[in-house]
């Protein structure tokens, strides 16, 4: 499917959920919901709109196939896998882990250097927000404790 | 001149002194790093800021963000790797200079003239500041209204080829502000019965996400960076090279300042504008894109005064006129301060001290710069395999720490996949960071002239020249922005 088909797809998406929740505000009939629902009705029009726009105008999608898409596939999982761990395994340990599956996976680094980096990373780090009293996720190991 | 003085002292402090230094340090740090620009810097880096005094906030960002530009001139000269648009001019010059083997003269030059730019821009913001806030003051929601529709409609416009795709992009960032609680109407909008939703998505993960993890993807799908070691050898230009930079600078300066006020005007554009001044003006014109100085100077004094005169709108009116300025202001509005005409009345001390402290940036840099450009271009060339991992976890560290939210995390997650399919689809973000920024401002001055009638409209002469400059602006940045783009075409052939 062309790269636009997509993107306007989204944006008609878009367009009339924010539509369809500024009338269902609206509806509510309560006092500023009124005031408050057509604000994001007028948004989502706008939208609707400026869509259509793009649409008819001929203005190519410039979105090209590149090489490096798988990478940043694994990028995203390995994001997305650190705010999944955070939680249940704090700061220090995801870190550890997630820094270490960077290097060695993605960066292409051998296990020695990059579980040196990963150790002396996390725990620097780790103290690091600790000495400044920024709040990082303390999971079951809460080390240094703030 | 009395608050002034007091201000360079109040900059002075060794509390602030360290707070400048700090940001000088950082921001030329991360600066430096190939394809981070100042608004990813400033991204990544503003919510460390927040565990700061107020005047310390406000000091650590500005500086972070001067010295964010004075390092994204480094990678632009040395590897040809502009970290954003504004040093693509610099490095068109820039890069051809260190190719012949004089890399030391134009990162001298980029430094000599960006300190000099920035200490105009800072006379012209002390100067004009309280002149402008006293005009403001006569502001009503109105003027607001129609002053915010002008900035997003110019920013719309400037920050890409298409008008349509820059109005999509803001009308996004404006949906996206009205998603969760609104305190007028006692209701949750746009959260589809989910409690999470109700309390909206916080400026800091959605630009860290946006900018921060969406620039390191991108960098890392393209690969930008060098392992390639730069001789920098001597670093002073000669005689010549000095005068002719110098001159070319401050003409640069003379255009940066007045169009660094102008909503939209970001500083690449005026870098743009300033080359092909300078260019034009030039006896040998043929000398630019092959390694002239007074190309390197234009651009990067131009991209710094304008970097400077930008603060004048946001600190007079709250009104930011790009990306890096809504970070800031985000920035403030997460502490709880909002900017406006009253910070030269009720907070002058603050006002004049953080004034103080854009001179005092200014001189820091520059100390940092000449002797230790050598530091920064060893540091620009650390590979990516090492640098992506501590970047990423700054942002995500970063988007936790403010509202100690796992929700946030997955927030900056989100957020940086769609800044990386947005701006791989070569769609402008800039547009959509302003309309997050000003969403708010927009919805309740339009609400406050709607409680007071529409009719009042008509006795508003500054609301209809805002509105009649939101069209001029898309008309005449339309012909402006071809005009630059032919420019440079020619300039790369």
């Amino acid at each position: 499917m062309p790269i636009k088909k997509i993107e306007l797809g989204i944006l008609f998406i878009i367009s009339v959920v924010v539509i369809a929740d500024g009338i269902s505000l609206v509806n509510l009939d309560r006092m500023r919901a009124g005031e408050s629902g057509t604000y994001v009705i007028f948004l989502g029009i706008l939208l609707l709109i400026l869509a259509g726009l793009y649409m008819l105008k001929d203005i190519p999608s410039e979105w090209e196939k590149q090489p490096g898409g798988r990478q940043v596939a694994e990028a995203i999982c390995l994001l997305a896998a650190y705010a999944f761990v955070m939680p249940y395994l704090g700061y220090l340990i995801s870190t550890f882990l997630v820094t270490i599956a960077y290097m060695v996976h993605m960066s292409g680094y051998r296990w020695v250097p990059s579980l040196a980096f990963a150790i002396v990373f996390s725990v620097s780090t780790a103290w690091f927000w600790a000495w400044l009293v920024v709040l990082v996720p303390q999971g079951f190991f809460p080390w240094p404790e703030v | 001149m009395e608050p002034f003085l007091l201000g360079i002292l109040g900059a002075m402090t060794p509390e602030n002194l360290v707070y400048a230094l700090s940001g000088c340090l950082l921001g030329t740090l991360v600066g430096v790093l190939p394809g981070i620009g100042p608004v990813s810097c400033i991204a990544i880096l503003f919510p460390f800021t927040t565990y700061l005094p107020p005047t310390g906030m406000i000091i650590a960002l500005a500086s972070i963000y001067f010295g964010a530009m004075y390092g994204g001139s480094t990678t632009a000269i040395l590897m040809n790797v502009p970290g954003e648009i504004s040093a693509v001019v610099t490095a068109m010059d820039g890069h051809k200079m260190t190719k012949k083997g004089r890399p030391g003269p134009a990162l001298a030059m980029a430094a000599i003239v960006s300190f000099m730019a920035g200490i105009a821009g800072a006379t012209f913001v002390a100067i004009s500041g309280p002149t402008v806030a006293r005009l403001a003051l006569h502001f009503g929601p109105a003027e607001y209204l129609a002053l915010a529709l002008f900035s997003l409609t110019a920013t719309a416009s400037l920050s890409g080829r298409s008008l349509i795709r820059g109005g999509i992009v803001t009308v996004i960032g404006l949906i996206l502000v009205t998603v969760g609680y609104d305190s007028s109407s006692d209701f949750g909008r746009l959260t589809f019965g989910s409690e999470t939703l109700i309390e909206g998505f916080s400026i800091a993960p959605v630009m860290i996400g946006l900018f921060g993890i969406g620039e390191m993807l991108r960098i890392y799908e393209q690969k930008i960076g060098s392992s390639e070691k730069v001789k920098i050898g001597k670093l002073m230009p000669n005689r010549q090279e000095l005068r002719d930079g110098l001159a070319a600078g401050g003409r640069a300066t003379l255009w940066g300042i007045p169009l660094g006020i102008l909503p939209g005007m970001l500083p690449s554009v005026t870098s743009f504008l300033a080359y092909s001044f300078e260019k034009q003006r030039s006896k040998t014109p043929e000398k630019f894109g092959k390694g002239a100085i007074e190309g390197v100077a234009s651009a990067e004094a131009a991209n710094n005064a304008a970097a400077m005169s930008n603060l004048l709108p946001l600190m007079t009116l709250g009104i930011p006129t790009g990306p890096s300025m809504a970070l800031i202001l985000g920035a403030l509005m997460v502490y709880g301060l909002m900017p406006g005409p009253m910070l030269f009345t009720l907070h002058a001390d603050f006002t004049w001290t953080v004034i103080g402290s854009f001179f005092v940036a200014n001189i820091i840099l520059l100390i940092l710069n000449l002797p230790l450009v050598g530091l920064w271009a060893r540091i620009a060339t650390i590979p990516h395999g090492i640098l992506a991992p501590i970047v990423l976890v700054l942002c995500l560290v970063g988007s936790f720490s403010l509202r100690t939210s796992f929700f946030d995390l997955w927030v900056c997650v989100i957020f940086g996949l769609i800044g990386w399919a947005v701006s791989r689809a070569n769609w402008p973000l800039a547009p959509l960071c302003l309309a997050y920024v000003l969403g708010p401002i927009i919805e309740e001055s339009a609400r406050q002239v709607g409680h007071l009638g529409y009719g009042l409209l008509l006795e508003r002469p500054i609301f209809w020249f805002f509105i009649f400059l939101c069209g001029v602006s898309i008309w005449l940045t339309r012909r402006m922005w071809a005009k630059t783009q032919a420019e440079l075409a020619n300039s790369e052939h």
